[in-house]
């Protein structure tokens, strides 16, 4: 029995050699992915467009500028001549009190009780001599 | 915790309502007065007993025995004997001696313990209570001493040849000091000491709120009871009094007290009559009224504050001066 050398390829083989197919799905596993709503060649094309989708970024500076206000004024009510009524239209305030009457006493009131002792003190500090 | 009913339980109510009912159990004040130190003390106990007020008054007789200038053999007259030799003093004295170069140094000298040979040197020698006693100093005592120079080391004091102490006021005020620790730790719960005119108070007052301390005015000192000029009222603290109307003596320059201004050895010449000075303890308070004699009264009232006291001034216009914190007190 002849040997081969190694890694050689007869010519005939390479003429012969065929493309490689995809592989092939079979009916169940096709029809478990149909269970999900798609079948086998709808998914791929589904991945092929997102795949071309993700290559075709646009450069920064050629993306949409968007433009955020630096300060979005808020205005104010003005309220400046704005008139605020004290009360509801139509009630009418209760008049004030007129201060009661204090009489004035004709002579001051007698003292009944004499005005606080001073506390004697406990000790006395004097010139020390020393 | 103890049942409701149970005995302990009353125990504690009734401990509680004693806590309560004490202003109307005060306790029983006791005072008396006695000669000491060259003049009289007079100690208020209150809280304390009869046995407690009788070793006041020994503690003080004993440290008068420690610190006369006038008994040859007090420890104050052997150290200004000594002539630079070291002596072995009392903790007692160790504290008078570390009280007075304490007082020298933060008054800047101001208040000055060595002036003892210039006295002598004017004539104060003699003692105004018992004129048997004079005044013995070694031949090298000169004025002004070398305060700096003086060494403390555990229990013994080292004055430079020439130095000598003179307790005086702040003595008393340190007397004063001491018997009330010695009073509140033998179980009274307040006391008042006064020592020749200069007071220390602590703990409870007579009527429960605050001590109440007259300052006698010097130009109605002969009336009794004697005129007040101010009254204060303390916590706890010491009020001190100089005055240049004691202890005065003639010399052959003239009547002058005793009283010396360390900066020229003569009486001082700013005008006060009177300085009594508010402070924490009678040892600070008698030192700071030489601060207030010395120094013109501005200048006087802002140190005495920066050293913790506030002073009265009555010059010989009799309008007595205030510093800013003295209100305080009032």
């Amino acid at each position: 029995m002849g040997r081969m050398k190694p890694n050689t390829i007869p010519p005939a083989m390479m003429t012969n050699r065929r493309t490689p197919r995809a592989p092939r799905v079979s009916p169940a596993r096709n029809a478990k992915i149909g269970v999900a709503g798609l079948s086998v060649s709808a998914f791929l094309a589904l991945v092929t467009a997102l795949a071309v989708g993700n290559q075709t970024q646009p450069a920064p500076e050629n993306l949409p500028v968007t433009t955020v206000p630096a300060e979005q004024a808020v205005p104010q009510p003005d309220t400046s001549s704005r008139v605020v009524p004290a009360q509801a239209p139509g009630v009418v305030p209760a008049p004030v009190p007129a201060p009661a009457v204090v009489p004035v006493p004709v002579r001051p009131p007698a003292v009944t009780t004499p005005a606080p002792k001073p506390a004697a003190p406990n000790g006395t500090s004097r010139g020390s001599g020393g | 915790m103890a049942p409701a009913g149970s005995a302990q339980a009353r125990g504690g109510r009734d401990a509680v309502r004693s806590a309560y009912a004490q202003p109307s159990t005060r306790p029983r004040c006791i005072d008396d007065r006695r000669p000491a130190m060259g003049g009289s003390a007079r100690i208020t106990l209150v809280g304390g007993t009869q046995a407690l007020l009788d070793s006041c008054f020994a503690m003080l007789g004993d440290l008068e025995l420690r610190w006369s200038r006038f008994l040859p053999g007090s420890e104050i007259s052997v150290l200004n004997n000594s002539e630079g030799r070291p002596v072995r003093l009392s903790e007692e004295t160790m504290r008078l001696v570390v009280e007075l170069v304490a007082a020298w140094s933060m008054t800047g000298g101001v208040f000055d313990p060595a002036t003892l040979p210039r006295l002598l040197e004017l004539g104060y020698r003699t003692s105004h209570t018992n004129p048997a006693l004079q005044t013995v100093l070694p031949a090298s005592a000169r004025w002004p001493g070398d305060m700096a120079g003086i060494r403390v080391g555990g229990s013994t004091v080292i004055l430079p040849k020439g130095t000598t102490l003179d307790p005086g006021g702040l003595g008393k005020g340190l007397a004063a000091d001491m018997i009330v620790e010695f009073a509140l730790n033998g179980g009274a719960r307040g006391a008042l000491v006064d020592v020749g005119g200069d007071l220390v108070v602590a703990g409870d007052a007579p009527d429960g709120m605050a001590w109440i301390i007259a300052v006698e005015d010097p130009f109605e000192a002969t009336k009794e009871p004697a005129a007040p000029v101010a009254t204060v009222r303390l916590g706890a603290g010491a009020v001190a009094t100089s005055s240049r109307l004691n202890r005065r003596f003639e010399t052959v320059e003239g009547p002058v007290h005793h009283l010396i201004d360390p900066s020229s050895g003569h009486n001082s010449t700013t005008g006060a009559v009177t300085a009594t000075v508010i402070a924490g303890s009678g040892a600070r308070a008698e030192a700071l009224t030489k601060l207030a004699f010395n120094t013109e009264p501005a200048a006087a009232f802002g140190l005495i504050a920066r050293l913790g006291g506030e002073a009265m001034i009555v010059p010989g216009d009799r309008q007595p001066l205030f510093s800013t914190g003295w209100k305080d007190f009032q």
